[in-house]
């Protein structure tokens, strides 16, 4: 039995590294759509104050039209509440449910080409990994745009969000179950909540490092071959004022992947309002759950 | 570490615990995102199968049956008892039994019907389990004998009275039985979860099995039950605009009203339908101050106009809790409550089920013993759907009625409620 558990175990060892990248890829999904889950809210919330405001601009550019005498107050009125009539309430709901939708796919695909970064796994020992690691990684930060600075963080952020969001969905049934073997409500919840930081912990050692290695390397890639491009392109034009293009290329290099402060802000906002698996308590953290009273 | 044939050294790892992680993160990926709808959806459509499951199902308070059968099936069923008495048949088996008839009726609507004195329904699946050989198609006195065994069985097993328990669990043990039922609401009572006589918290606790199974036979008859058991959000109120097409007192156009208008004066208290969570109290150009609340089973109520917001979104509120109080606050043309109920985010006619006054939704002596012909489905409010109006449109006339009181107001609300003398109003929404 012993010997087909180690036949097992070190057969499957032999794809570890795709096993620990699909379970970052995993993690992220989850975080992402974690992080959906608030933005749903946060849009609705946008798009009922924007609505507001838009009417009233509106309203009040119709009624001084009628005012100076350019439209008859009764028509003013029909325009106005016409108008504020185009998007109701359900069609606010919709809208916002869609876009989060369409920002959670968005943001897969956009992230999944950044996690996709390669890692050498051929030393003999676990320190000659860790120093070909440290050497790739070292070559990787030689030069800094916004999406090798960001790229890694907002991943890292939405692993984590993804691993509280699994976390959360094994805490309800292991408080259930323990509940019924512990006197106290409150010592099982603290216990679970304890339980389910440490499957977060569990997960980010396993998975993050990895998947957080791979980043930093693609991004290096990403950022070298996109600078091979601008170099191609600029030899093949030419340019009345070098010294602006140089500048212009610049800084089109440092903010490369502007895109990931929109993700940061949507990785943030997600690891902290909550998760899509909480039931009854609504928003509070995994952190929060620990020591709370029931 | 071992060598290969080269002789070089391989350094071997093990990969199981990696392994079975990653196999719980992608079930977690396949149930909690919406990837696994979409991949599921592909996989069918690939099949040439035309159903799908939703893709929005897994974002929190989207989980409704918008798409599901469930929705469908009780909407229709509800057509059957939604206006008029109930039938004699089904009034005397909930007395003798001393049931609610509302259970009784749900029940009978989604899976039975009634035909003169002839009154049944199928079994629900463990009715057997209440009623020794009660299988296939039973008459309602049978149904009402298993309902009052199922109330008696769960107050023997959770230790009350059977009047303690709600119509909706015995409802619902009737369906799973009650041991996995005494078993989930215990698991959630004991995680600390609100409202755990409610289907929508308990049911997580149901196995897989269970809950794809008996449970979706229930919740058909629960959403039923539910929509029976509305209350009215303002009682002895009349109302001075009903849901449906009319002429817009504003704009003049002919145009579907997806509320009903309730002619409440400023600061009248304003009940909550049925149990739920508040989804959304907010602000709109239209609609004012606002307060959406979610029921589950994909039941939903809005409160427009609102002068104060009595609520905090995402709290878990009872049946006729205050939720906030009327007034004119955004497009109107004086103070009154638009509610608008829907299902399966529908707008439907609030006036049609529950509590509603004018809806003889109740235990009165029925003029025959058959269950009224189904009315048309509740109509369907386009989203943007607008017209001219005829050329001789008149003006909306109750829009210049004086407030009046409620001719068939329910027994139970005050006096003092009845006859607000309001300007009149109505939501240009």
């Amino acid at each position: 039995m012993f010997r087909l558990f180690n036949a097992v175990s070190f057969g499957l060892g032999s794809w570890r590294t795709l096993i620990r990248r699909l379970g970052g890829l995993a993690l992220i999904v989850m975080g992402v759509h974690a992080a959906a889950d608030v933005l749903d809210n946060l849009a609705r919330d946008l798009l009922d104050h924007l609505d507001l405001v838009v009417d009233e601009g509106v309203a009040g550019l119709l009624g001084w039209l009628s005012s100076v005498g350019g439209l008859t107050p009764d028509a003013a009125v029909a325009s106005i509440d016409d108008f504020a009539s185009l998007v109701d309430l359900a069609e606010k709901d919709w809208l916002a449910l869609r876009l989060a939708f369409a920002t959670e796919l968005l943001l897969d695909v956009l992230l999944l080409d950044l996690c996709w970064g390669s890692r050498v796994f051929d030393g003999e020992t676990l320190l000659d990994d860790l120093k070909r690691s440290a050497e790739q990684l070292r070559r990787s930060l030689t030069s800094f745009d916004l999406e090798r600075v960001l790229g890694p963080i907002v991943l890292g952020i939405f692993a984590v969000g993804g691993a509280v969001l699994a976390a959360l969905a094994l805490e309800q049934p292991f408080r259930a179950a323990l509940a019924t073997v512990v006197p106290g409500l409150l010592v099982a919840s603290n216990v679970a909540a304890a339980a389910a930081i440490l499957v977060v912990a569990v997960l980010v050692w396993r998975f993050v490092p990895e998947l957080l290695h791979g980043a930093i390397v693609r991004a290096h890639v990403r950022g070298e071959r996109a600078r091979a491009k601008q170099e191609r392109r600029r030899a093949a034009q030419k340019t009345r004022w070098p010294r602006v293009a140089v500048v212009v290329d610049g800084l089109r290099r440092v903010f490369r992947g502007g895109w990931l402060v929109l993700a940061l802000f949507v990785a943030v906002t997600g690891l902290l309002g909550g998760t899509s698996m909480e039931q009854g308590s609504g928003g509070a953290g995994l952190v929060q759950r620990l020591g709370a009273t029931p | 570490m071992t060598q290969d044939a080269s002789g070089k050294i391989i350094r071997r790892r093990r990969g199981l615990f990696d392994f079975l992680l990653l196999l719980g993160l992608g079930y977690g990926v396949y149930a909690a995102t919406p990837i696994g709808a979409v991949t599921e959806t592909a996989i069918r459509v690939a099949r040439g199968q035309k159903d799908h499951p939703s893709w929005f199902a897994t974002f929190r308070g989207r989980d409704t049956a918008a798409a599901s059968s469930t929705g469908m099936v009780a909407t229709a069923a509800l057509g059957q008892l939604a206006r008029g008495s109930l039938p004699l048949a089904l009034q005397k088996a909930a007395a003798d039994h001393d049931v609610d008839a509302d259970a009784l009726a749900a029940l009978v609507a989604v899976r039975g019907a009634c035909d003169g004195a002839a009154c049944g329904a199928d079994a629900p699946d463990k009715l057997s389990m209440f009623v020794p050989g009660a299988n296939g198609r039973v008459d309602v006195d049978i149904l009402a004998s298993g309902l009052q065994a199922a109330k008696l069985a769960l107050a023997t097993a959770t230790q009350t009275t059977s009047a303690a328990i709600g119509d909706e669990l015995a409802l619902e043990a009737l369906f799973v039985g009650t041991p996995a039922l005494v078993l989930a609401v215990e698991q959630a009572r004991r995680s600390a979860l609100d409202g755990v006589d409610d289907v929508e918290v308990h049911s997580a606790f149901f196995s897989p099995g269970q809950r794809r199974g008996p449970l979706q036979g229930a919740l058909a008859v629960l959403l039923v039950h539910r929509l029976r058991t509305l209350a009215w959000p303002a009682d002895g109120f009349r109302i001075s605009s009903p849901f449906g097409e009319r002429v817009h007192p504003v704009t003049g156009l002919v145009r579907l009203h997806n509320g009903t208008d309730i002619a409440t004066p400023t600061g009248t208290p304003l009940k909550a339908a049925h149990n739920g969570i508040v989804k959304r109290a907010s602000v709109d150009s239209i609609s004012g101050n606002y307060v959406v609340l979610d029921h589950g089973l994909g039941v939903q109520t809005t409160y427009c106009h609102l002068s104060e917001i009595d609520s905090v979104e995402k709290r878990r509120i009872a049946r006729t809790d205050i939720i906030g109080r009327s007034g004119s606050t955004g497009r109107v043309t004086g103070p009154h409550l638009h509610y608008i109920l829907r299902v399966n985010a529908t707008a439907v006619d609030a006036e049609q089920y529950g509590r509603a006054p004018g809806n003889s939704n109740t235990l009165t002596p029925p003029p025959s013993t058959s269950i009224p012909p189904p009315p048309p489905p509740p109509p369907v409010v386009p989203t943007k759907k607008k017209s001219k109006p005829p050329p001789t449109a008149p003006a909306a006339p109750e829009e210049s009625a004086p407030a009046a009181p409620v001719e068939s107001a329910p027994a139970a609300s005050p006096p003092a409620e009845v006859a607000p003398a309001v300007e009149p109003a109505t939501s240009t929404g």
